[in-house]
């Protein structure tokens, strides 16, 4: 097509077969050659109806003669201005200024318009024969252009939607080439409708006025996307080529030429190219109702009337005022050129009397019958519908003498006049028509969004993965679910846009992802807010807002399972459920495992020793660490002293805390200090105080290991106050004014500590639970108080209390590990402070003896043989007073290692002493020497005397004891002889210093001390214990006056240790007892009975009593669980961590 | 009764474990039990030795007089005051319990915010890098990186771009690292709490069938 702007742009007539949508020749506003004025032409201008009306000389006079610028026999080629230049010889397709585009209309030459008409050549745009294509777009085509065969082109254009136009039928008069071998569908014959285009017997709409399935499914039919064999810009090109019309048809009325004869074309025109390329195809139409100038047929009168210049143009000529628009016509003002064309020099001194007439008659304007014009209307249609009669009708009221409106005709026409078309604002086509048809017409005169979208191409079903197409299988499944009678969220949202926006097919007719799509909650909440705004009914509002539980779809993974099993695509139909019921609960294999094996990694060390990897916590806290700190710190306790607990940490955290709280209370209550215990959390408070009642009931061991028979007494001996509100203010106040935060306990009692103040705490000791309590604790309590802050807290706040360790806390006690360490210190010998004096409770019971049958070591106190060795004079010896090896260390410390052991009854110098008296340095008889507890010696009587092996018969001092032999049997309710020992013989040697006792190794003499007797004087029988208090079991009882041996006593007296008649030991409780002094001796028997040290009593007693709890149970197993399950959860998340690594990956590279 | 309690305990320690196999009923019972029973507790705990007593002391003291029972009634017209917040009309009326309440915290946290922790901290810093030098400076350096990532002025490049200078960006990044490495520490730390606590909870469940 050409593009050259200065043409006439008539060239879409001719029409070439490489056109596209795009290539729309702009239109050139420029009028056509033929209406310009030419003085030397016979007027043209006005009164010509151009080749779209009739010429001014033919209205009405049948025997007009054509101007005298139009030569008769040539035609109009040469003959018009924008004739001139063109020659028959011409190429009419080649492009020149000013070339006439209207050479088919030379008419002259019969052959013209005569003819073998010759298909166009077969394009590649062109749609190749036997494929069918699809209707052209609407547009309003001229009816001599229209088939009445063409289905495609009736269906199109249903009735009514476009003017009924006389049906022209069109019959090629020579043979031709297949139908459909390029040529545009409209002008197609086709007898069969088309596949491509939906019947429109298919109902659009359903009973329910949705969409009806029947109608979705017609797209499938389109071969276009589906199954043609085409690709889609095949398809495309043939749209756009069948698509193509000419701007200029839109403005043209129809031609209405009635019934005309069947166009003949002469080859010899045909092949001379003159004639357009889309007219060469006609030789099929039906030309019976083609204008006879179009058939070639019609005839220009004879004599066309003259054209009659208007008087005001006679003189008007190509002057300057040539182009004064002042009496042009309205339609050739406005577009007037600033300057004269090119083509108009050539014209230059020109009249319209040198221009070549037109030959009317040889454009077939006019019938050279000159029949008789059909009545005059005002529409065009009759107008040109009077062309086909030979004449040209002038519209009612128009005469040559008028000048006609040209413009007017050129005029979009007047909507009213054609009531049956729709109007150009709204859809040209009715609502039932297809999308497809719909988007088509918008490709006119551009590219619309729709064929972009169009032009992609979807993958083949057959090439999409598994995934997708499984995908698309579910929801296709899903789409067939749901009610047909769902008329859809947007026509409960805007009723009736459906009946102007048709709903786009959800039928997957193409591979693609399913249209029913899973929506999220949030999604299907804001669906049911906008329904709910819209006033849309819905089933049940308030439960459609709610959220619906999708917890098994939080991520892709569980999303593509739960499509591709296909369980959600139910549950996805079922999803709008009311969420009221709850969430359900979900279970996930793969956290269930991880659970479970967590769990099981924790459990069975409990039960399977093999599983318990890696080493106990050690038994000593490291020199200088924090901890250390703090056991040394509560070591340093003395008796009585006040110590403030401060607890902050609640159930959730108790199974981690619990143990260092119970280990810190027993340390206080160890040292005999008394706890006061507060805190902002009551829970916790309450918790302590549990744990204390449990510490200090009437039957606990922890009893024993405090050498108490009575429970421990709230507001006695601990405080559990109430607890402090207001978090961080209370502690301020705490601080502050401790004293009337402690008065009262946890349940109002008064706690006698009204006069308290911070500084009468010897310690502060804190177990929290988050590093927030501790920190409020440092910045509150410590800087006002003197006393050391001491902190216990879990693993999870320690990172973040590091810091505080110095500047704010003397130490630092973390976790369940440094709970089992501080554990094994407590049983150390050292943390004890002396115990408080024992009762003196008579229980005389007259019931007979229980003794028990349990074969009790040899008790402290037994006749020793003499020293085996002479230790030196200048150093005072000792002997080892246990009844157990006694560890032998390098320096005076538990902390010290261990040199070597020393048996018991041992014989030691004693080189040195501690500062504080409660280490001694020894040497061994090996000459080992080292450090052992000072109150595991027992020093030899006498200044520098050393101890000889024979003791002297009476005022020797031999008073031994030998150890029980090393056996675990405890109550020592019988008493025996020590098997490495001799005739176990009381005695009694009192010395001038103080009554201590010596052990010495049993030899095979054993001097015979003095006899000491007792009577029992109470008036009823006496209980005989196992030990030195009433907490131990009675071994047997003894009437009023009866006599027994004393053989040793308590340090406080209160007790007196006996041997009775069978042999056995025991003891009774001193006032119960008459002491007889010895015969011949005239020491008291105060100061003859073998007083027992301290250690020996507790040893007794922890013989005698069950062996108390260990402060945190179950220690060992749950320290190798907590290894096992650490190791399982590392390997977990390394191993979550390789998989995430290679499916990111793997996805990466497909 | 404690044998009681005991297992009740062993029974609610079942039914949290249960959650293992997703959300149930008997995990929120316990859960409920739980919360309930611990507001019951704080609530008869507050009442007992705080509320009362104070009364006690103050309005309810023989002779205290009018200075007594307006000083004992201060704080409870306050909470009456503060339980209005609930209210949309009276909210505003609990305005002035809530400003005394948020005034007297956030002034004794701040006290302390300063004299416990910021002083004492920079103090302990500087003197752990006389201390041990190398370990000092980690901790000097580890603790300036951190605040220059929080940092956020920058400057506007003559492209548009914004960003910080090339030192402190580089401060920044090894101030990030420092803090990935405490956040991975204090995730650690967790776990090991966790695991802590279940233990304890299985040896309290193993005491009870074991009938210890």
């Amino acid at each position: 097509m050409s593009d050259d702007k200065n043409t006439d742009d008539f060239s879409w007539l001719r029409g070439s077969g490489d056109d596209s949508q795009d290539d729309w020749p702009e239109q050139d506003d420029t009028p056509p050659g033929w209406d310009q004025p030419d003085d030397n032409q016979p007027d043209l201008l006005g009164d010509r109806l151009g080749f779209t009306g009739d010429l001014a000389w033919r209205g009405g006079e049948a025997d007009a003669e054509p101007p005298a610028g139009l030569a008769s026999g040539s035609g109009l080629t040469g003959q018009l201005p924008w004739m001139r230049r063109y020659t028959p010889e011409d190429d009419p397709n080649e492009e020149k200024p000013g070339d006439d585009d209207l050479a088919w209309l030379r008419g002259t030459e019969d052959d013209l318009l005569a003819g073998r008409v010759e298909p166009p050549a077969p394009s590649e745009s062109e749609p190749e024969a036997g494929t069918q294509v699809s209707p052209r777009p609407h547009v309003s085509l001229p009816s001599w252009l229209e088939d009445d065969e063409d289905v495609g082109a009736a269906e199109a254009f249903p009735a009514g939607a476009v003017p009924d136009e006389p049906e022209v039928v069109w019959e090629p008069s020579v043979a031709a080439e297949p139908p459909d071998a390029g040529l545009p569908d409209w002008l197609l014959d086709e007898e069969e409708p088309a596949q491509a285009v939906p019947p429109t017997e298919v109902p659009l709409l359903d009973d329910t006025g949705a969409l009806s399935q029947e109608w979705l499914k017609t797209g499938e039919l389109l071969r276009d996307t589906v199954e043609s064999d085409i690709t889609f810009d095949q398809w495309l090109a043939q749209q756009a080529e069948a698509e193509r019309v000419p701007d200029i048809e839109e403005h043209l009325p129809e031609f209405g030429l009635g019934e005309a004869e069947p166009l003949a074309l002469d080859p010899a025109v045909v092949e001379s190219g003159d004639l357009p390329d889309w007219f060469l195809g006609l030789d099929e139409l039906d030309t019976s109702a083609a204008p006879d100038w179009f058939t070639g047929e019609a005839r220009l009168p004879a004599e066309p009337a003259p054209l009659q210049p208007p008087a005001e143009l006679e003189s008007a000529g190509l002057d300057e005022g040539f182009f004064d628009t002042g009496d042009l016509p309205e339609w050739f003002a406005q577009d007037a050129p600033a300057a004269a064309p090119g083509w108009l020099e050539d014209l230059e001194g020109a009249s319209g009397a040198d221009l070549p007439e037109p030959d009317l008659a040889d454009l077939g304007f006019i019938d050279e019958a000159g029949t008789a014009a059909p009545a005059a209307s005002d529409d065009i249609d009759s107008l040109l519908a009077g062309l086909g009669a030979g004449e040209v009708i002038l519209p009612a009221g128009a005469s040559a003498d008028d000048d006609l409106d040209f413009d007017a005709l050129l005029d979009e026409p007047d909507l009213e006049d054609f009531p049956d078309l729709p109007p150009p604002d709204e859809p040209r086509l009715p609502s039932e028509a297809p999308d497809w048809l719909t988007e088509m017409g918008a490709t006119v005169g551009g590219v619309s969004a729709a064929a972009l979208v169009r032009q992609r191409e979807d993958r083949p079903l057959a090439e999409l993965p598994d995934r997708l197409r499984k995908l698309r299988a579910r929801g296709e499944a899903v789409l067939a679910q749901q009610p047909a009678a769902d008329p859809g969220p947007l026509a409960e949202l805007l009723p009736g846009v459906e009946e102007v926006l048709p709903a786009a097919p959800t039928a997957p007719a193409a591979p693609s992802l399913a249209a029913g799509l899973l929506l999220t909650p949030d999604q299907r909440r804001r669906a049911d807010l906008l329904r709910a705004l819209a006033g849309a009914e819905a089933a049940e509002p308030e439960e459609a807002l709610a959220p619906v539980e999708t917890g098994f779809l939080e991520d892709e993974d569980d999303l593509f399972e739960a499509v591709y099993e296909g369980a959600p695509a139910e549950q996805a139909v079922e999803a709008p459920a009311p969420a009221a019921a709850g969430r359900r609960a979900r279970l996930k294999p793969a956290r269930l495992l991880i659970a479970l094996l967590v769990a099981a990694a924790v459990i069975l060390p409990f039960f399977v020793p093999p599983l318990r990897i890696g080493e106990l916590p050690p038994a000593e806290f490291a020199a200088g660490s924090g901890a250390r700190v703090v056991f040394d710190t509560l070591n340093s306790l003395r008796p009585g002293d006040l110590v403030l607990v401060g607890v902050e940490y609640g159930p959730t955290a108790a199974g981690e805390l619990d143990s260092l709280t119970g280990v810190l209370l027993r340390h206080i209550l160890l040292r005999r200090a008394r706890p006061v215990v507060v805190g902002t959390n009551p829970v916790g408070v309450l918790r302590t105080d549990g744990i204390l009642r449990d510490l200090g009931c009437a039957d606990s061991p922890f009893l024993v290991e405090l050498g108490r028979s009575t429970p421990l007494r709230p507001n006695d001996d601990y405080y559990v106050v109430r607890y402090l509100p207001a978090a961080v203010v209370g502690l301020r106040a705490l601080a502050q004014n401790a004293a009337a935060l402690v008065a009262t306990d946890l349940r109002g009692q008064l706690t006698g500590l009204a006069d308290v103040t911070l500084a009468d705490f010897a310690a502060v000791a804190l177990v929290g639970e988050r590093a927030e309590d501790v920190r409020g604790w440092a910045e509150q309590v410590a800087p006002l108080t003197a006393a050391p802050l001491l902190v216990a807290t879990g693993f999870s706040a320690a990172p973040l209390l590091e810091p505080y360790v110095g500047p704010a806390f003397a130490g630092l006690l973390v976790g369940f590990p440094d709970a089992v360490t501080y554990a094994s210190l407590l049983a150390s010998p050292d943390v004890r402070l002396p115990a408080p004096e024992l009762e003196l409770t008579e229980e005389p019971e007259v019931s007979a003896p229980e003794a028990t049958e349990e074969p009790t070591p040899e008790p402290i106190f037994t006749p020793t043989a003499a020293p085996t060795f002479t230790p030196t004079p200048a150093l005072p010896s000792a002997v080892i007073f246990s009844t157990q090896s006694v560890n032998v260390r390098q320096g005076p410390g538990t902390e010290f290692a261990v040199i070597t052991t020393a048996e018991p009854g041992a014989e030691v110098l004693v080189l040195a002493q501690s500062g504080d008296g409660l280490w001694s340095q020894i040497r061994l008889a090996s000459g080992v020497e080292g450090w052992v507890s000072s109150s595991l010696l027992r020093l030899r009587p006498g200044e520098g005397v050393p101890a000889t092996p024979t003791p002297a018969p009476t005022d020797t001092p031999a008073a031994t004891a030998t150890p029980p032999p090393a056996t675990n049997t405890p109550p020592p309710t019988a008493t025996a002889p020590p098997t490495d020992t001799p005739a176990p013989t009381s005695t009694v040697t009192p010395t001038a210093t103080a009554p201590a006792v010596v052990t010495t190794p049993p030899a095979a003499a054993t001097p015979q001390p003095p006899q000491v007797t007792a009577v029992v004087v109470a008036s009823q029988g006496v209980n005989v214990r196992s030990g030195p208090g009433t907490g131990f079991q009675p071994i047997g009882s003894l009437p009023p006056g009866a006599q027994v041996e004393v053989i040793g006593r308590s340090g406080d007296a209160g007790w007196i240790q006996v041997r009775l008649a069978d042999g056995r030991e025991g003891w009774i409780s001193a006032p119960l007892l008459q002491i007889n002094a010895p015969q011949g001796s005239s020491r008291a028997p105060d100061e003859i009975v073998v007083v027992m040290a301290d250690a020996d009593i507790g040893s007794l007693l922890r013989q005698d009593a069950p062996p108390p709890a260990p402060a945190v149970p179950y220690a060992e197993e749950r320290w190798y669980g907590m290894n096992l399950g650490l190791l399982v959860i590392v390997l977990v998340i390394l191993l979550g961590a390789v998989l995430n690594t290679a499916r990111g990956i793997l996805r990466r590279r497909r | 009764m404690e044998q009681i309690g005991l297992w009740v305990g062993f029974v609610l320690t079942l039914m949290v474990f249960s959650y293992i196999l997703g959300d149930n009923v008997l995990y929120r019972l316990a859960v409920y039990l739980f919360v309930g029973l611990a507001a019951g507790f704080v609530t008869v705990i507050t009442w007992e030795s705080v509320i009362w007593p104070w009364l006690n002391g103050t309005a309810l003291a023989e002779g205290a007089g009018l200075p007594g029972l307006v000083v004992g009634a201060l704080p409870l017209a306050l909470g009456a005051l503060l339980l209005l917040k609930g209210s949309v009309r009276l909210g505003r009326v609990g305005n002035l319990a809530l400003a005394f309440v948020v005034g007297v915290g956030t002034a004794v946290a701040l006290v302390g915010a300063v004299t416990g922790t910021l002083i004492p901290l920079a103090a302990a810093t500087g003197s752990g890098v006389s201390a041990n030098l190398v370990n000092g400076g980690l901790v000097v350096l580890g603790v300036v990186c951190t605040l220059v990532y929080f940092q956020y002025l920058a400057r506007r490049r003559p492209g548009g771009i914004v960003t910080r200078g090339p030192f402190s960006r580089t401060l920044g990044f090894l101030g990030q690292g420092v803090i990935v490495v405490t956040l991975g520490a204090l995730y650690a730390a967790a776990i090991l709490t966790s695991l802590t606590i279940f233990g304890e909870r299985v040896s309290f469940i193993l005491g009870r069938i074991s009938g210890g």
